[in-house]
Order: C-alpha cells, then sequence, then structure tokens
C-alpha cells in the first residue's frame, strides 16, 4: 500500500467520523419544526439553544428569547416580560395540545434550565403553528434566598441589639414556667377535682341543650307552621279584602263628592256634637268611677252593693218584708 | 533569522520573544505566499502527511486515550464529593471535548512529536549547509521546505487531533462505565453540543495544525552551531509550539466564547 493511499485512507477515516458525529449531533435538528412562542414573566436560567422536553425526552430547543417589557401584545391582548421562541419537532405536534403547560425545570439538581413540556389534555385541539402561550414561571429561588438573607439579618440586629432584652426576658419565661410547674404541682388533686367538675357540667349543659333544642324545637316547628298556614290565609283573603277596601273607599269617595258644601256643614256639626256627647258621657262615667252620686256610690262602693245584695237576699227568704215593716 | 545567546538575561529572552514572533510572523506570510504560488517536489506533501499524520497516530491515540481517561476519572472523583449525581458527566465532557481539550491538549503531544521532528529536519539541514545551497539554486527554503511540511501539519494534525478525540471519548466512556457505572447510553448525552462548538474545535485543530509546523520550521531555520544547535533548535521549537498553542487557544476560545453560542456550561 502506498503512502499516498496509507494517508488517504487516515484522512477518510477522519472524515468519516467527524461527518457521523456531525450527523448525530445536528440529526436531531434536521428535522421539521414548528414555532411555538411562550411568554413568562421570569424564565430562570434558560438560554438559546436550551432543549425542550417533554419527560426526559428532547423534542426541541429555544430557538431565541425576547425581551418585551409588558408592551401590550395586540394579538393575545397580554403583556408579557419575556416571550420564548420555541421551536418544536413536527413528528410530536399532535401530542402537544392547547392546554399544554410549559414550565421551566432543570436537567438535574444542578443542571441546566431546560423547558419542559405537559402535553395537555389529548381530547384538546393540537397546537398549532406560531401559537403564542403563556409559560409557567419557575420558582423564583433567588427572590426566596434575598428575602430570607434580609430576614435572618433583620434577627440578627434584633438579637444583637437586644441581647439584655432578650436575656432578661428568656429569664423571666423560664422563671414563669417553673413557677408554673410548681404551683400545677401543688394543686394537682384540685385541678383534677375542677377538670372532673367542669366535664360534668359540660355534660349535664349538653343534655340541658339537647332536651330544651327538643322541645324548642317542637314548639317553634309548630308556630312556623301556624305562621305559614295563617300566611297562606292572608294570602289567599288579601286580594279579594284589598279588592273591597278599594270598592269601599271608590264609594266613599264618591260619597263624599255627592255631598253638597250644606251637608258636608251638617255632618260637621253632627260630629262636632257627637264629640261633644262624648265629653259628657266621659265626664260622666268619670264622674261614676270616682264614686260620686247613687250610681257611682252604686257601682263604686262595695259596702252599698253588699247591703243590696244583702236586702235581696233577705226579701228572697222573707217576701213578705215587701209588704209589711217590721 | 537571528542567532540568539544561550544563557540570556531577562532583556535578553523579552527581546528574544519578541524577535522570534516577528521571524515566525514572516515565515508564516511567505509560507502563506508560496502556499498558492510557489511549486514544491512531487509527493513530499504527501510523504509529510505519512510522517506526521500515519506515523503518530499510534502515539497520539495512546496518549488521547490515558487523557481522556484521567480527566473522566478525576471528574468522576471531584463530582462524587460535590454531588453524585454522573448524569451529566458525559454531557460536560463532550462538550468540553468537542469544544477545547480534543484540539488544545492533543495538541500539545502533537507538538512534541511532530514539531520536533520537523525542528531537527530543518535545523539539520541548515547546520550542514543544505539550505544554504538551496537559496544557491534559487530556491527558497519556505517554499521547499516549510510549505509541504505546513500542509501537512494543518490537514494532518486536524486528522489526527479529530482521530484522539474519539478515542479520549471512548476511554472516557470506558472509565465512566467502569469506576462510576455511568451507563454508555446516559454518557453519550450530546445535550449541551451544538454545531458551533465543533466548529470551534475544528478551527483550533486547523490553527494549532499550522501553528506548530510554522513555530517549528521558523526554529529550524534559525538552527546555528552545528549538532548542539539542532538539538537547542529542537528543544526551543517544542517550547515554542506549545507556547503558541495555549496562546492560541486563549485567543480562539475568547473569540468563540462570543461568537459561537454555547449551551450548558462552558
Amino acid at each position: 500500500m502506498s503512502v499516498e493511499v496509507r494517508v488517504g485512507v487516515l484522512i477518510l477515516v477522519a472524515l468519516g467520523l467527524l461527518g457521523a458525529f456531525i450527523f448525530v449531533l445536528g440529526g436531531v435538528e434536521l428535522g421539521d419544526q414548528y414555532s411555538v412562542y411562550v411568554d413568562f414573566d421570569n424564565p430562570g436560567n434558560v438560554q438559546p439553544g436550551a432543549s425542550v422536553n417533554v419527560g426526559s425526552i428532547r423534542v426541541g430547543e429555544v430557538e431565541g428569547i425576547e425581551y418585551w417589557g409588558q408592551r401590550l401584545d395586540p394579538d393575545t391582548g397580554r403583556r408579557p416580560m419575556i416571550r420564548m421562541h420555541v421551536r418544536i419537532d413536527t413528528e410530536v405536534q399532535d401530542t402537544i395540545h392547547e392546554d399544554a403547560l410549559f414550565y421551566v425545570t432543570s436537567q438535574s439538581v444542578l443542571g441546566e434550565s431546560i423547558l419542559s413540556i405537559d402535553p395537555g389534555n389529548p381530547e384538546k385541539p393540537t397546537l398549532e403553528d406560531g401559537a403564542i402561550v403563556e409559560g409557567v414561571d419557575p420558582p423564583r429561588l433567588d427572590l426566596a434566598f434575598a428575602m430570607a438573607y434580609e430576614l435572618l439579618e433583620g434577627m440578627t440586629d434584633l438579637l444583637r441589639d437586644n441581647r439584655e432584652d432578650l436575656g432578661d426576658l428568656l429569664s423571666s419565661a423560664a422563671s414563669a414556667i417553673r413557677r408554673a410547674d410548681e404551683f400545677l404541682a401543688e394543686h394537682d388533686d384540685r385541678l383534677d377535682r375542677i377538670m372532673e367538675n367542669v366535664e360534668t357540667a359540660t355534660s349535664q349543659t349538653n343534655e340541658l341543650l339537647t332536651t330544651a333544642n327538643d322541645t324548642m324545637n317542637g314548639r317553634v316547628q309548630r308556630v312556623l307552621r301556624n305562621l305559614d298556614s295563617t300566611l297562606a290565609r292572608v294570602s289567599d283573603d288579601i286580594d279579594p279584602l284589598m279588592t273591597d277596601v278599594r270598592s269601599l273607599t271608590a264609594k266613599a269617595d264618591d260619597a263624599m263628592d255627592a255631598l253638597g258644601p250644606e251637608q258636608r256643614q251638617q255632618i260637621q256639626d253632627i260630629l262636632a256634637e257627637a264629640d261633644r256627647s262624648v265629653t259628657d258621657a266621659r265626664a260622666i262615667v268619670a264622674h261614676i268611677r270616682s264614686g260620686r252620686g247613687s250610681v257611682g256610690a252604686f257601682v263604686m262602693d262595695e259596702e252599698i252593693y253588699d247591703d243590696v245584695q244583702e236586702m235581696l237576699r233577705d226579701l228572697k227568704h222573707n217576701p213578705w218584708k215587701l209588704f209589711w215593716r217590721e | 533569522m537571528a542567532a540568539r545567546t544561550k544563557d540570556p538575561s531577562i532583556i535578553d529572552a523579552a527581546k528574544n520573544v519578541v524577535t522570534d514572533a516577528r521571524d515566525v510572523f514572516r515565515v508564516f506570510a511567505r509560507t502563506l505566499y508560496y502556499l498558492f504560488r510557489g511549486k514544491r517536489e512531487k509527493g513530499e506533501v504527501a510523504r509529510q502527511m505519512f510522517a506526521i499524520g500515519n506515523e503518530s497516530l499510534f502515539f497520539m491515540c495512546i496518549t488521547m486515550a490515558f487523557i481522556g481517561a484521567i480527566i473522566t476519572f478525576q471528574t468522576g472523583l471531584q463530582s462524587r464529593k460535590l454531588l453524585p449525581d454522573f448524569s451529566l458527566m458525559g454531557a460536560t465532557y463532550l462538550k468540553l471535548l468537542v469544544r477545547d481539550l480534543a484540539a488544545s491538549v492533543g495538541a500539545l503531544p502533537l507538538a512534541t512529536r511532530v514539531g520536533a521532528g520537523i525542528a531537527a529536519e530543518i535545523g539539520s539541514m541548515v547546520v550542514t549547509d543544505q539550505v544554504d545551497a538551496l537559496r544557491m539554486c534559487a530556491a527558497d527554503p519556505i517554499d521547499y521546505l516549510v510549505v509541504p511540511r505546513f500542509i501537512a501539519c494543518v490537514v494532518m494534525g486536524t486528522v489526527i487531533l479529530i482521530i484522539g478525540g474519539f478515542v479520549a471519548y471512548g476511554s472516557g466512556l470506558l472509565v465512566a462505565n467502569l469506576a462510576f457505572d455511568v451507563t454508555p447510553s446516559t454518557f453519550n448525552n450530546l445535550m449541551y453540543l451544538n454545531l458551533g462548538d465543533v466548529a470551534l474545535g475544528f478551527f483550533k485543530c486547523l490553527t494549532y495544525g499550522a501553528a506548530i509546523a510554522v513555530v517549528s520550521a521558523q526554529r529550524g531555520l534559525a538552527t546555528f552551531g552545528g549538532s548542539e544547535g539542532v538539538g537547542w533548535a529542537t528543544t526551543e521549537a517544542v517550547v515554542g509550539s506549545s507556547f503558541a498553542i495555549i496562546v492560541l487557544n486563549l485567543i480562539i476560545s475568547t473569540f468563540g466564547y462570543f461568537l459561537v453560542p454555547s449551551v450548558g456550561p462552558g
């Protein structure tokens, strides 16, 4: 084998290895892909070129990340902070649906951030080429750490600045706990009795409430039934009653309209006379109630009443006294 | 070509570096010129390719196999201390290998073998006045001596480094499987790689091949002082080539960081 052939074979081997490697490397990306745009407020550490996975299977890559800064997107009406351009293999397009979840995760604990897809409900339509969806923001660990750091720093300052006060507080708390412990140990029997009494009282209260509840429930239910019945009757009668009232009112109005001024004056005079008569009657009644006069004495004075009653009883037994005086 | 003292002071050493750099660029420029305009002896390029490529294959495969095994083993050990998760070991190792290690680490042993050979061969011709004879025949030694080695070194250096990279990957896979129970399917993870990484690594291979040839040829042409001078030229060729590889790695990696998009770590 000549030198040229040996050299050529070695070059071909190297080119073959390199070509195969490039084919394997680029093979996944050479297939047809379609675009999906995913909006995030914070996409974490995902970078252009990051893998797009369903489960652990790579189905595409992040083509680019664009800063929108909450500008209004007229197509969606949303104001995304970040819009991620994702290229997904067309062969999996029919498995990714409209309600698919796009979320940022990592390949391993310390691995690279990637975009992962939960494909969604198979009964929903598939996600079209060029669709714009909302992604699930990853947890802001940096923010959590910052807040935790601030909290710890505040607690540290608090402890450092109030060391003596906190020491006093702790010693007081310890003393109080110790005393409480002693008190409990000292009055253990009494506390047991108190607890038993409380338990008994609670039990009796429960029984009482149960009884009252049954009783009251029966009464309340009866009252409610009666009320319902009454309301039903009222409801039945209210319409004809109202009709009668309206008719009576209309007739009264007609009658009043039919009266002339002279008749109205006569009525007023009659009413005034009646008013005076009522006033006199009230005066007479008051006179009687006060026990004045014969009638008043007869009505209000029990002694006269008893005398009359005695006289009548005597006359019943001795009717001759009507004709003969002893 | 500038002559130099054997025990230079710091200032002389700095002057020598500047002078060598200027001479290297001069040789490189003339090499590029004769690459397109010169006439070469028939079969010389193939012979140089065989010497640089085929005859270095075994040495490079063994070296890269050990390098790959060592890197993987040490990576696994450190990972196990930090976090016992080897799922991304292959992906990270491949990323480093393709983007940098296969070319940069592989070019160093290649420089020791090929660079030393080129410097010794040309240096011997210089001290035996064969180069002066070429000049007397109106033949530029760059055209006749350097350009064939330059072509051979660029082509076969790249070939050898590619093959060495695959060998390093295979040995790393083996070590990961034997030492850390990482399955080949887990190790064979191209997640962090893209074509930009391959292009960057390929460009480094070409550049290092050219650098080894130019630096070694320059040191060979600058040889003086008989056989002892040839020895010094050989040593300086290896040192200069290695230094050139490291400096070029820094420059290319810096540009590559900004120009070639990277996925994942690194």
